[in-house]
Formats: structure tokens, sequence, C-alpha cells
């Protein structure tokens, strides 16, 4: 799809200077220039996990996230660029090791949770019959329960850390993330390729490996590119409920918590900056994720 | 017409009985023993309770009946209207819920019809005046209002409101009969913060929703009778529009439900939310079980509501 949008807009000198080029960079390339705003959500979500994985090796210029550096509630200076929180903490250094926390959250939960949901759908879906029926009624029943109180009562149960946090954000999408997965390959069954294969008589097996899900990929990037989103805001409300990441962990929503207490009192820079953080992550990954809708599935398009 | 209520809702009744079994499930299996938690929830440390204590609460609780004898009788007297008793309040947990589920109810509707207001004209104008400056706009608002944390807003209102305005919303909760006004003070930022969220979802599907219909033909048939545009555009496509907007307003609700829980808890309102959150603090899983299965309940009744009226609005649905 790549070349032909070029050549029908007569480039071919762009062409073959991209021809020699692997597909990944071309299709870079491409999406720079067709979805600029795509672009630098993709760019942003790289920095972000650069410095999710920069913090996590702790080779950051900035003082230790867990440990009083300073006096409590400073106000933003050259030393603290976004001032100490209540035990004089540096702020700046914790929002950083929060990027490691709620991209591992999202990373792991939407790896875990995409892939899980697009086994079950399209197991289920492909099997039909009486089996797809009933595991549409549990998934009915899944779905009833709103995500948020339930990503809340899995963690009441399981009790606050990062994996269980991930558990329950996976839990909370697998409903949703089946029924569309269904619904893609109810299309996809129906397509003529499909009922070649059959007429040749390929086995389900090769149908599904060979046919069902190399048409299913572009959907699970766009989808997995959403819900990290999703998973983020997940991850931070749990956290700034307090039952979320434990209470000493770096989490953008939990540092929140705190601050949402003592703000009227300090100031407002205290909620100012992991707010930011969370919005510009969110916002990043879902404008990546339209982009990546428009150019790998172009019927998806303006919906 | 009266065949396809009565599939849609012979539907309902598997659904309901499953989400019943996956409530129950969750918290069957909680890790280690329920009665162990609710006691080391209330002396703060394992070490002091003794083999009698748990054999006590595990009778006190049934735990120590076969699981489903303990789901029949928990689904018995729930059908019968009894939710059980609160282990931390002692109190039961429908008494408490009454006053709470109206607040939350109050809550949501005030923000969805908020929503509506500024979404169906965002997203129309959008759709009709495609790829102008107003779709622009409109777009990054959706964009926005979807990325932006309600309990982060939330926190920035309350500190706007000090700050600025040197205002807070009255505390405690006065009722919408016996006290509107304090009642409005109290709920039209929660509801604001909530309605700006869902508002760019809304918008999304009315700007979507308006594009699918204006490639009609019967907009060409329309038009070319010389009818001006706003007749058109009012008439023929909003009318059409609208269903789908609705409908997944409609099933929007449950995502509306999570915020509202956590909006209650930024701006102190008493209502389901925090009475949810304050369960989960206090391991108080009777509560959580309950509550849980009231707004999956809620959602569902919501769905078979929408899934009926859209059947008598569009009759293609209904024959499908």
């Amino acid at each position: 799809m790549a070349t032909r949008d070029i050549t029908a807009e007569g480039g071919s000198q762009v062409r073959n200077a991209l021809l020699g080029i692997p597909a990944a960079y071309r299709s870079t390339v491409d999406l720079v220039r067709r979805k600029p705003l795509g672009a630098v959500g993709g760019a942003t979500a790289l920095i972000l996990i650069f410095v999710a994985i920069a913090s996590r090796l702790a080779i950051l210029p900035v003082p230790d996230p867990y440990a009083s550096v300073g006096d409590i509630f400073l106000a933003p200076s050259p030393e603290y660029p976004m001032g100490t929180d209540v035990i004089g903490r540096d702020i700046l250094s914790r929002v950083l090791y929060g990027t490691w926390i709620s991209l591992y959250v999202g990373l792991g939960s939407v790896l875990i949770g995409i892939t899980a949901g697009f086994v079950l759908g399209i197991t289920s879906t492909y099997a039909g019959g009486f089996v797809d029926l009933a595991f549409q009624r549990v998934v009915d029943a899944l779905m009833s329960i709103p995500g948020l109180i339930l990503a809340l009562s899995i963690m009441a149960v399981l009790g606050s850390s990062l994996n269980n946090v991930i558990l329950a954000i996976v839990i909370g999408m697998l409903a949703p993330v089946i029924r569309t997965v269904r619904s893609q390959v109810l299309t996809l069954k129906e397509m003529d390729y499909v009922t070649a294969a059959r007429a040749i008589g390929a086995r389900p097996q090769r149908i599904v490996f060979r046919h069902i899900m190399p048409n299913c990929l572009a959907i699970y990037i766009i989808m997995a590119t959403y819900y990290l989103g999703f998973a983020i805001i997940i991850e931070a409300s749990l956290s700034f409920l307090g039952v979320g990441a434990p209470p000493d962990e770096p989490s953008w929503g939990g540092i929140l918590t705190v601050a949402s207490r003592e703000a009227p009192e300090t100031g407002i820079w205290l909620l100012v900056f992991p707010g930011i953080f969370i919005f510009i992550a969110v916002l990043a990954f879902n404008v990546l994720g339209d982009a990546l809708r428009d150019v790998l599935d172009p019927r998806l398009r303006g919906r | 017409m009266y065949a396809y209520i009565a599939r849609r809702g012979l539907l309902f009744i598997p659904t309901i009985l499953l989400t019943t079994i996956l409530v129950f499930g969750l918290f069957w299996i909680v890790p280690g023993d329920a009665a162990m938690m609710i006691l080391t929830g209330e002396e703060g440390d394992g070490g002091k309770v003794t083999e009698e204590d748990i054999k006590r609460v595990q009778k006190e609780l049934g735990l120590d009946r076969p699981v489903y004898i303990q789901y029949g009788d928990w689904l018995w007297k729930i059908l019968q209207g009894d939710f059980g008793d609160s282990v931390w309040y002692g109190t039961p947990i429908l008494d408490d819920l009454k006053d709470r589920f109206f607040i939350t109810l109050e809550l949501a509707m005030l923000a969805i019809v908020l929503a509506f207001i500024a979404a169906v004209p965002l997203g129309v104008l959008s759709a009709v005046k495609q790829d102008s400056f107003l779709d622009h706009i409109s777009r990054l608002l959706a964009l926005v209002g979807i990325a932006l944390p309600t309990f982060w807003l939330g926190i920035l209102v309350i500190y706007g409101l000090t700050y600025f305005a040197g205002w807070l919303p009255p505390l405690g909760y006065a009722t919408l009969w016996g006290d509107p006004f304090t009642n409005l003070q109290q709920l039209i930022f929660p509801a604001l913060v909530l309605a700006f969220h869902d508002m760019a979802f809304t918008a999304r599907v009315a700007r979507s929703a308006m594009l699918e219909v204006m490639r009609e033909d019967y907009m060409r048939t329309a038009r070319s009778k010389g009818l001006n545009e706003w007749m058109v555009v009012g008439r023929h496509a909003l009318k059409n529009a609208l269903l789908p907007v609705i409908t997944v307003s409609g099933y929007q609700f449950g995502r509306l439900l999570g915020g509202t829980i956590i909006i209650e808890s930024v701006f102190v309102i008493p209502g389901v939310g925090r009475y949810l959150i304050d369960a989960i603090i206090h391991r108080d899983f009777v509560v959580v079980q309950g509550v849980v299965l009231l707004a999956a309940a809620v959602v569902l009744l919501l769905n078979l509501v929408v899934d009926i009226l859209y059947g008598i609005l569009d009759p293609r649905i209904r024959y499908s």
C-alpha cells in the first residue's frame, strides 16, 4: 500500500529512492508524510519508552525517587524543576520513574490482554455453533461489569502490586477485545479467498493460520495502541484510589493522591506535572492509534 | 415486534445468571481465606488470629458449606432483595445503598444530559463542515476529552474553585427534592467533569453517524427537491443519525458508572462509588460483591431497554 500511494502521486524519484530502503523504514517515512500528527504521537511514545527504560536502568541524571533529598514542598526551582513532595522527594525524578510503572503496566497488560483476547476470540468464533454461542454469553456477562469497577474489585481481592494491576486490567479489557476480534473474524470467514481455501480442502487450522490471523494483524496493532492508553488511565486511576501500585512506588496516579490533599495549601505545581504526563502519554498512544488505523486499515478510515 | 422483545428478553436471563456466577466466583477464589482476610483487616496483623476466630467467622459467613450451596443461598436471598449485611458496618447493604444509589444515578444522568447537549451539535457541525477549521477543533476536543484523566480534571477543578473563586461546593449532601439549589451546586461540577469525558466519545460517534447518513441517497433526493440545507440536515440527516448516537450512549453507561465512582471520590460525594471504595479499603467483600452485581444489573437492564427501543424505532433490527 505504501508504494501504491507514492506512485499515485507520480513521485517516481521518491519511489526509487525509497525502494532500496528496508520496508519498516519506508513505512515510517510514509507515516510521517501522510499523518504528521500520528508521527508526533509515535515520536512521543518512543521518547516515553526511552525514559522508562533509562529510569529502570537508573541512568537518568536525577536523584533517587525513593529518598528525601531536600525540604518538603519546595516550589519548582533550577535544582528541583518540579519541586519536592510531602517528604522532600524530588518530584521530577518520581514522575520520570513513574513512566516506567505506567509503561510496564500498560505494555504488559496490552500484550497479555490483546493476545489472550485474540486467541479466545478467533478460536470460539471459528469453532462456531454451541461453543461460540455459550462463550458469547460469558463475554456478555463479563462485559456487563463496568471496566473500572471490575478492575477495582479484582484489586480488592488480590491486594496492591504492579503485576496484580496488570491482571486486573487484562480481565477488564478481555470482553471488548473478544467482541471486536469476533466481528473481524466473522467478516473474514465470509471472504472469497477463505471459501476458496475451504473448497480446495484446506483444514481449519491452515485457514486460521494462513488466512485469518495474518488479516487480523492490522487490527491487533491498532487495538494494542488504543488499549495502551486505556491501560495507562486505569492504572493511574487505581493507584490514585490507593489500590493500584503500592503507595511508596512513584506511580503517576499515586503521586496525585497525596498531591490532591496538599495542593490547596502548598501550590498547584504539586498537581500539574504527574497529570500532564498521564495526559501526554495517553494522547500520544491514541493519536498514534488513529494514524495507524488510517494507514493500516483504510476500510475504517474516518470512523 | 413482540417476538423480538421476547427473544431479546429471553437472552437477558442466562446473561444475568452468568453474571451472578462470575461475581460470586470472583470473591470465592479469594487467595487465602475470606474469613482470615476479614479478621486480619480488623486486627491489623495475622498474629493474633486464632483457629477459633476463623471457624467463628466462617460459620457467620456460611463459608463452611459446599460452594454450590453458598451460591444458591446467596442468589436466593438476592432475588428476595437481601444483599446481606456489611461486615464492616454491620448494617444491611440495601439500606446503605438506597440513598447512595439515587445520588450516583442523578450524577450519571446529569452528566449524560450535559454531554449530549454539547456532543450532538459538535458532532453534527463537524460532519456537515467536514475538514473545516471547526471540524479540526472539535476532533481535537474529542482527543483531549478522551486522554484527560477525569480524576485529574476533577482535582484541577476543585483547586481552581478554591484558589481562584474562593468557593467550594457545600459539604454533606442535599437531596434533589429537599434542597434543589444546594443539590445542584454539589453535583454540577462533578457532572461537568464527567460530561467532558463522555462528550468526547459521543461527539465522535455523532460525527461518524452523520457522515454515514449524509452519503445516503435520500439526502441527495431531499437536496434536489430544493429543500434548504438546514431542513435537509435537521429533518433528514439528524433524525436518522441520532439513533446510533443514543444507542452508543446507552452502551457507554458502564464506562460512565466507572467514571462516576472515581469522581465521587474526588468531590467527596456520598454515592455508591464512595461506598464501594470504602468497602474495598476495609476488605468488606460482601459489600463489594453486592455493589458489583448491582452495577452489572443496571448496565444489563439499560442495554435491554436500549435494544428494545432500537427495535421499536428501527424495524430493520427486528427482522435480522
